[in-house]
C-alpha cells in the first residue's frame, strides 16, 4: 500500500461515541456540507441519506419516488456505537472501481475520537478523475480536507445539539 | 467562481507557523501539556501513518505542521541538526508556563529572568528541536533607563571578563 491509498482524518467531538454515532448515521443530512464539492450529483443540493443497517445504502437524494436519486455506496459493517463501513464511489468511477470508507468512534476525553479512513485510491488509475491529477501528499491533503471539512461540521452540529437539549453533556433522549 | 470569498480565513494572522515535526502527534500532545494549545482542525494521516497536516492554537494564534516529507525536502530541526527560528509567547505568567513546559518534558535553555528592558523570559527548546522564546511584559521603562541598564550591563559584564 503507498501513502496516498489511504487517508485518514481525526476529530475530538463533545459528544458521547453514542450520540457522535446516531450524529453521523441518523443526523447525517443535517451536517453534510452542501453544494459541489461536498454533494455527489447536480443539483448539488437535495438530501443525504444512510439506511442503518449492513446492506443500507449511503444516498444523495433528490426525489426518492421518481427515483433520482445517487448510491454512493453500502454499509459492509454496521457496529453501532463503534464501528462503520460503507463502500463510496464517485459518479466518474466504473462500476468495477470501488473505494472504503471506515468510521471508528472511540471514547476520548473530550467525548468521542471519530476517526474516518477512506481508503482504496491506489487501485484508481492516475489519470482517473476523481484525483484531480495531484498524486502524494497533495492527493492525502485535497482528499483529507474533503472529510476535514465534512467532520468539523458534523462536530459543530453534534456540539450544537448537545447543548441546546442538555446544558450539563447528558446524552440526548 | 464565487466573488464572496473571504482573502483571510477567521481566525488567522497575517504570519502564521507553519512547522515540520518529526513526531507530529507527539508534539500536539507536548504542546497541549506545555504551552495549553488545542487542536482546532481535524487532523489528516497518509497511509502510512504520518500526520500530513494537523493545526493547533496556542492562545490566539494558529500553528500548522506535518510530520517530515523528506522526499518533498520537508524536514524537521532534528534531521536539520539545529533551529535557526525561535518563537516568541506573550503570556501573563512566564514562571508558570516555564514551569507546566519543563514538566511536559522541554528544557530550559535559556533561565527565566527579569530583562533590562522590562520583559521576564526564559527559553524552552522542545523535545521536537523547536525554541520557545516564553515573554511576560512586567515592568514598564523609559528609553533613558533602558540605556542606563544596558551600559551597565555591560559593564559588569566587562568587568567579570
Amino acid at each position: 500500500m503507498s501513502a496516498s491509498d489511504a487517508v485518514t482524518v481525526s476529530i475530538e467531538v463533545g459528544v458521547p461515541p453514542a450520540v457522535a454515532f446516531d450524529v453521523f448515521t441518523a443526523e447525517i443530512d443535517a451536517w453534510w456540507q452542501h453544494g459541489p464539492r461536498y454533494r455527489f450529483v447536480a443539483p448539488y443540493g437535495g438530501v443525504m441519506k444512510l439506511e442503518p443497517r449492513a446492506g443500507g445504502r449511503l444516498l444523495h437524494v433528490h426525489d426518492e419516488a421518481a427515483g433520482l436519486l445517487f448510491e454512493v455506496g453500502r454499509v459492509r459493517v454496521w457496529e453501532p456505537p463503534t464501528r462503520l463501513v460503507f463502500s463510496w464511489r464517485l459518479d466518474s468511477f466504473a462500476p468495477d472501481e470501488i473505494t472504503l470508507v471506515e468510521v471508528s468512534f472511540e471514547p476520548a476525553e473530550t467525548g468521542t475520537l471519530v476517526t474516518v479512513t477512506h481508503r482504496g485510491w491506489d487501485s484508481l488509475r492516475l489519470d482517473h478523475p476523481a484525483r484531480h491529477g495531484q498524486s502524494g501528499r497533495a492527493f492525502v491533503l485535497f482528499r483529507g480536507r474533503w472529510w476535514a471539512d465534512l467532520l468539523a461540521a458534523a462536530k459543530a452540529h453534534a456540539e450544537r445539539a448537545q447543548c441546546t437539549t442538555d446544558p450539563r453533556g447528558g446524552v440526548r433522549p | 467562481m464565487t466573488t464572496n470569498v473571504k482573502p483571510v480565513p477567521d481566525g488567522t494572522h497575517t504570519i502564521n507557523a507553519y512547522i515540520c515535526v518529526k513526531g507530529a502527534a507527539d508534539a500536539i500532545d507536548f504542546y497541549k501539556r506545555a504551552f495549553g494549545a488545542t487542536e482546532v482542525m481535524a487532523r489528516i494521516t497518509d497511509g502510512t501513518g504520518r500526520i500530513g497536516h494537523a493545526e493547533i492554537k496556542i492562545g490566539d494564534s494558529l500553528v500548522m505542521m506535518a510530520d517530515e516529507h523528506p522526499e518533498m525536502g520537508f524536514v524537521s530541526p532534528q534531521s536539520l541538526g539545529g533551529c535557526p527560528v525561535l518563537f516568541m509567547i506573550n503570556i501573563p505568567d512566564v514562571d508558570a508556563m516555564a514551569a507546566r513546559a519543563v514538566a511536559a518534558g522541554g528544557r530550559l535553555t535559556r533561565p527565566v529572568e527579569n530583562q533590562f528592558y522590562g520583559n521576564r523570559t526564559g527559553e524552552i527548546t522542545d523535545p521536537f528541536g523547536y525554541r520557545w522564546y516564553l515573554s511576560t511584559h512586567v515592568e514598564d521603562v523609559s528609553e533613558e533607563e533602558i540605556a542606563r541598564r544596558h551600559a551597565e550591563r555591560d559593564k559588569s559584564r566587562a568587568a567579570a571578563g
